[in-house]
Order: structure tokens, then sequence, then C-alpha cells
């Protein structure tokens, strides 16, 4: 039988994935960018949000043509629906990769500036957790694991913890007082943010894949 | 007071354990639900699973089919339409029905309303209750100056209308509308639809359709029937139709009404 609807649904999911790999690609340079000191690196990261938009538009365009023409219902509706909110967050966290390529232009485009080990360390353990979550998120909407899904929201309440943990790093070293010093701690902590921000965009991406899943509007009500 | 408890019962009507046979032929096993009053309900599924039988079981139009048999209760405020005291076409008087096609008699618009009001011995005054139908089923201003033409020269949008005060004209509590649809253009079939949802402040209305869009946009409950392995039909899921269209709990129903069914 051909079944120009379902397969069209296959087709929308596919484009969800391959614009959440280019997220996460960007999310992934955006990070080693700031680590390496690399604007070279971070100019890649503003440049390639701009195909992280169409794929934005492109989609929510293509739910809207099967919504008016096959008026999906059940799990069909649930999927269409979710993609919907999904890619709004994918779009969202690939502004933040191109903020934290911002960050690492001001911070080395003139010449390189050391950052402390210990908070180097937290920065690095914050963004693996980050990325792992937003692939599993990823790969939790792909694979329709939503026993995958259920997990992100544990994986996210480390990342506080990282923070109040990188935070008194700075508060300790922050005696040099050196204007350039003040600069760096400002942009750091900035950057904590942004990454606490692409884990809590994931775990949402997370609990629309669990509703899609599911059918539980639990799922989406926050702090369930 | 012998019917006091009814009062207090929201369900107009209750079937329990329903079996239908056509000769050896089992066509309905085991069917149980529940229908509110004043609501609509939607009996969907695939071509001959037994909504058209399920439908007739409750105006005992299956009588009328030789080598018919019937097990369970149907209760019409809680008493059985099939206990032997009952006179079919008694009931018949407080469940109507509307056919796929619409069927008005060869007379004039204002005896097939009339028509049901005569034999039922109607006491009142036959030309306001012939208007006040005509008005409930939207089709008073379009045939006010032709009442006397045939009901034949009516389009079938409006002859499915002109069927439907004939069906209201003689007060039933129930409407039973069997793809009341399926015959008409998209217009007409939007005042069906719009007309459902003002009738149904007065009547209780199942409606059997094969537009399952449709089924979604008039009722308020869902009744999904399916073929068992031996074909005979059997109620899959019945539920809220905002919960059946967004999170139906069987996967049989999923799939018929995401069109993955076959
Ligand atoms: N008068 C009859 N005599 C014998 N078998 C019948 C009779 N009427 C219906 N059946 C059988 O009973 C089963 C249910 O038929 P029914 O007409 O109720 O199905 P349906 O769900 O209304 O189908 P459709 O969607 O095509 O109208 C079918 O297998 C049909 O062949
Ligand atoms: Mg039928």
């Amino acid at each position: 039988m051909i079944d120009t609807f379902h397969e069209k649904l296959e087709e929308l999911k596919k484009d969800v994935i391959d614009m959440g790999n280019l997220v996460s690609n960007n999310v992934e340079d955006a990070i080693n960018s700031i680590l390496t000191g690399n604007p070279e690196l971070a100019r890649k990261v503003i440049k390639d949000d701009d195909k992280i938009d169409d794929y934005n538009a492109m989609i929510e365009e293509k739910c809207m043509y099967i919504l008016a023409l096959y008026q999906p219902v059940a799990r069909d509706l649930r999927l269409i629906q979710s993609i919907n909110i999904i890619v709004i967050y994918l779009e969202r966290i690939g502004d933040i990769s191109v903020n934290i390529a911002k960050l690492t232009i001001r911070l080395y485009e003139k010449d390189k500036k050391q950052l402390d080990k210990d908070i180097l360390e937290i920065i690095i353990e914050m963004s693996n957790i980050v990325r792992s979550i937003l692939d599993k998120a990823l790969k939790a909407f792909s694979k329709e694991d939503s026993r995958l899904a259920l997990k992100l929201d544990q994986m996210d309440s480390s990342i506080t913890d990282l923070q109040k943990a990188l935070y008194q790093k700075m508060y300790k070293t922050s005696v040099y007082h050196s204007e350039d010093y003040i600069k760096l701690v400002t942009n750091i902590s900035l950057l904590s943010r942004y990454l606490e921000r692409i884990g809590d965009n994931s775990v949402n991406i997370g609990d629309r894949v669990l509703y899609y899943l599911t059918g539980d509007f639990r799922h989406i009500h926050s702090d369930v | 007071m012998q019917n006091s408890n009814y009062l207090y019962n929201s369900n107009i009507l209750e079937v329990k354990n329903l079996n239908v046979w056509y000769r050896a032929f089992q066509a309905l096993k085991e069917i149980s639900l529940s229908i509110p009053r004043h609501h609509v309900i939607a009996c969907i599924g695939p071509s001959g699973c037994g909504k058209s039988t399920f439908l007739r079981c409750f105006n005992r139009m299956n009588d009328l089919i030789p080598g018919t048999r019937i097990s369970g209760q149907v209760l019409l405020d809680g008493q059985d339409i099939y206990n032997s005291g009952v006179d079919p076409t008694e009931i018949r008087t407080h469940i109507g029905m509307v056919f796929q096609k619409p069927n008005p008699f060869p007379k004039s618009i204002f005896d097939n309303v009339a028509f049901g009001l005569r034999i039922n011995g109607f006491k009142g005054n036959i030309k306001e209750a012939v208007e006040s139908s005509l008005r409930r089923a939207a089709l008073w201003d379009e045939v006010k100056d032709r009442l006397n033409k045939s009901a034949l020269t009516l389009s079938g949008g409006q002859q499915q209308r002109l069927c439907i005060a004939r069906a209201i004209a003689i007060q039933p509590a129930v409407i039973l509308m069997d793809e009341p649809c399926s015959a008409l253009d998209p217009v007409a079939t939007l005042k069906i639809e719009d007309l459902i949802a003002i009738l149904k402040e007065e009547y209780t209305i199942v409606i059997v359709t094969h537009n399952i869009q449709q089924a979604a946009r008039v009722s308020d409950y869902t009744a999904f029937f399916t073929m068992a392995d031996d074909r005979s039909g059997i109620l899959v899921e019945f539920g809220k139709t905002n919960e059946i269209f967004s999170n139906p709990k069987d996967k049989r129903t999923e799939d018929y009404i995401t069109g993955r069914f076959g």
C-alpha cells in the first residue's frame, strides 16, 4: 500500500533528527571554541546557525501542510505537535551556541587569557553533562525511547551543583582584582548560565518526546 | 415512585452484554456501554464491524430482519426495551432514526413532518408542531414558502434535514443517525454537523460515521468497534472523544484512526 501520509511523517522525523545533529555539532564547536580559545571556530558556529534557522522554518512549514491536508490524530497528531515545539527548543539551543561563540570572540580575539585549571575542569565537566543530555534527548526522539527520555531530568540536577562549585572557585580566585580577571570571571559566569540553559532546553525536548510517546500531559507540566 | 432512580441516572441508554446473531453468524459480541443523556456518541469502525447492527438494536429495527436473535439488555431510562411486554413501535416514538440516504416520503414537505405526528395520534396544533420541527432542523427559512411542494424537489442536504425534522417532530429522546452525511456535499454536511450540536441540547444522538474527522468534530464520546478473528463485531474502546483522538488506550483504535488499519 502506498501511504504518502506516513511517509511524510517519517520524512519530517528525519528532518528533526538532521536539525538535531546540526545543533549538537554547533554546541560542541561552540564549547570547543571557548575551551581552546579559537575565534575561527566560533565564527563557523555563528555562520552555521543560519542552517539551523532554515531547518526550523522548513519543519514548521511542513507541519502546517500535514495538519492542513491530513488532519492527523492520536500518536500522529502528538508527533506533529511535539515536533513543532521541539524545533523551537532546538533553535534556542542554537542561539545559545551563538552566544557562547560570541563570548569566545570577545575573550580571545585580541590575546589569549589563561583560565584557572580548576575552573576549566568544572566547565569541561558541565559541558560534558550538558552535551550528553542534549544527545540523549535527541536519541530518545529518534529511537522513540521513553526510558531514556525519563533519565534527563536527573542528569540535569548535577548542573546546579557544578555551577555552585564554579562560583565558589571564582570568588576565591578573584582576590587578584585585575580588570582583565573580572572581565574573564564575568564571561565565565555567563558561559555557565548558557550551559545551564542548553541543559534545560534539552530536558524540555525530552519531556516533549515523552508526551509524544505516552500521550500523558503530565510530562509537559513543569516539575512533576 | 417506581422509576425515581432513573431521574438521577445521567445515562439515558445502557447496553449490557449485548449479542446479535444473523442466523448462525454472530454480528455483535458482548457489547456493554452507557450513553450519557444530551450528548453525541459517535460509533466508528471498519466496514462490516456491526455499527449499523448496533444502532438498529436501539429501536428494535433488527426485529424486522428474519433470523435475527439478540441476547443481553438495552435499557432506556432503566427499562429493558427487549422485555416481552414492550411494543417495538412504542420504542420508536422514543428513539427516532435518520438514515444514510435521505428518504423523504413522496409527499409534500409539510406532510412528511406531519405524518409521524398523525399516526401517533398527535392532539395539538399540527401546523405549529411542523413549523417548530422544521425550525429546529434549521430548514424552516428555506421551505416556509413551499410547504406544499413535493419533498422530492428539495436538494439532498435539505431532504436530510427534512428527515431530521420528521424524526424530531414526534419528540423522541434519542436520535439515531446512520452515516447521515455520506450522500451530502461538504456544505450540507457542515449544516448537519452544526444542527447536531444544537440538537444535543434536547436530544441524545448516536451517530455512525465513516468519516473519523466528523466523529471528532461532532461527538462527545466515541465508540470504536472492530471485528474479532471470527468476524463478529466487538467494542474495542469507548471514551471521551478528545481522549480517543489524542491518546487512545488501545493500539487497535490508534491503528484505525491514524489510518494504519488493514
Ligand atoms: N440482514 C442481515 N443478514 C445477515 N447478515 C447481516 C445482515 N445485516 C448485516 N449483516 C452482517 O453483519 C455484519 C455487520 O453488518 P453491519 O451492517 O452492522 O456493519 P457496519 O459496521 O454498519 O458496516 P458499514 O460500515 O459497511 O455500514 C456484516 O458482516 C454484515 O454482512
Ligand atoms: Mg452500516
